[in-house]
């Protein structure tokens, strides 16, 4: 039965299976494709912060793919191979649509065909990945889903963080807001973001609800994925705004409420990470 | 319990990874080096460097009412130029100068060319023609 002979419908089921990560990278990145500001950013932002961008981006993918995977199929290593294949499904992607679009003009030079696209490719990857592992069509009592503890949790949360952030970072707005608020505002956004994240995940009933463990009290279990999530979410996105180079020359007080401000979605994104997934 | 069993079986490394697999994961690979090479490399090397522009007219087109000159603009040096202000200047022989005209461009990318067109009530093509950035905003 477990035959190492090759089987072709392995590999007609896996096509099936990239049909899927494909769709996942279109509807996840499609918001991104299909803004303005992603395209220069990725042209002109700065090399080297672009490198450490796809850098941070790979132990993410990585650990998404082995906590999404199945346990009795993925090893460390399929994850790693999973990623790749994300992040392939991303980039082909990327530059399929942004050439029916005309973005990308086989003219320009090829600097900015890769910042254009490995820009894109942040959303598209993890879109890709989602839709490989997680809509799979596994059947649920002969694979299970791998115990992922909390360690798992703060890796979800990082990527829906990582997920809404690098969708709203690149857009003037953020720093249009950050602008426009004062320091009421900003902490008042703080509360807000905690709020929304606690009751999303424990209070307002989605499928996939969290439910508070009787031994475990509720400040505790706010301090241990709430705020921890919140600092996760708004580290990310301090982390995604100085690879975009939005702090470049910013006063302080500025980077602050810049980071508040994009810690809401990625707020929203973590919470929602941990429903989901 | 059958779950159990399966569960044992999770030793057995990756029991059959589709030749479509390793083909997509061995792109993915190759993009993600190749692309934080590059990035290192220009990043170190190239840096933000203004550099020459280099223009040339393309055509010219009688539109009835005054001429347009297509020209293309070259920005030789690393550096990205936004808001690019362009002045193109008809001069005689004697280098006076009869007309001129400006448009801003947008965005150059470093080592990349733009088009655009420049009105004219003389003909260009019986006067020489200097095309010259006049300065430009970091994007």
């Amino acid at each position: 039965m477990a035959s190492r002979t090759y089987s072709w419908d392995s590999e007609r089921a896996y096509l099936v299976g990239l049909s899927r990560a494909f769709g996942g990278a279109l509807l996840f990145a499609l918001p991104v494709l299909m803004t303005m500001e992603t395209w220069d950013l990725g042209a002109q932002m700065n090399r080297l912060r672009l490198a450490v961008l796809i850098v941070g981006l790979l132990p993410l993918l990585v650990g998404l793919a082995f906590y999404l995977g199945f346990e009795r199929v993925t090893s460390l290593f399929d994850a790693v191979l999973d990623a790749f294949v994300a992040i392939a499904v991303a980039a082909l992607l990327a530059i399929a649509i942004l050439f029916v679009f005309g973005v990308l003009d086989p003219e320009d030079p090829a600097h900015e065909w890769i910042g254009k696209i490995a820009l894109q490719g942040i959303a598209g990857s993890i879109g890709a990945l989602l839709a490989q592992s997680q809509f799979g069509q596994a059947k649920r009592d002969e694979h299970r889903r791998r115990e992922g503890g909390v360690f798992a949790e703060y890796f979800f949360m990082a990527a829906g963080a990582l997920f809404l952030s690098a969708n709203v970072a690149p857009t003037e707005e953020v720093a249009v807001i950050a602008h426009m608020m004062n320091p009421w505002h900003a902490l008042v956004l703080i509360i807000l973001s905690l709020a929304l994240m606690h009751a999303f995940v424990y209070v307002v009933g989605f499928k996939g609800q969290h439910a508070r463990a009787e031994h475990v009290s509720l400040p505790r279990e706010f301090v241990r994925f709430t705020v921890i999530g919140y600092l996760l979410a708004a580290a990310i996105s301090a982390f995604i705004c100085w690879c975009l180079g939005r702090f470049d020359g910013v006063a302080a007080t500025e980077i602050l409420s810049i980071t508040i401000v994009l810690a809401f979605p990625a707020a929203i994104g973590a919470a929602a990470a941990r429903l989901v997934l | 319990m059958a779950s159990s069993k399966t569960k044992r079986a999770s030793h057995r490394p990756h029991p059959e990874t589709p030749i479509l697999e390793w083909l997509l994961g061995g792109i993915g690979c190759a993009l993600v080096i190749a692309c934080i090479a590059f990035l290192i490399y220009q990043g170190v090397n190239d840096g933000e460097r203004p550099g020459r522009l280099i223009s040339k007219v393309l055509s010219v087109t009688d539109t009835g009412d005054g001429y347009v000159a297509r020209f293309t603009i070259h920005n030789a040096g690393s550096q990205a130029l936004a808001n690019l202000h362009v002045r193109a200047r008809l001069l005689d022989s004697d280098r006076r100068e009869v007309e001129r005209a400006t448009v801003v461009i947008d965005y150059v990318p470093g080592h990349s060319l733009q088009q655009g067109g420049f009105y004219f009530q003389h003909d260009p093509r019986k006067l020489e023609v200097e095309i010259r950035g006049e300065g430009y905003q970091k994007p």
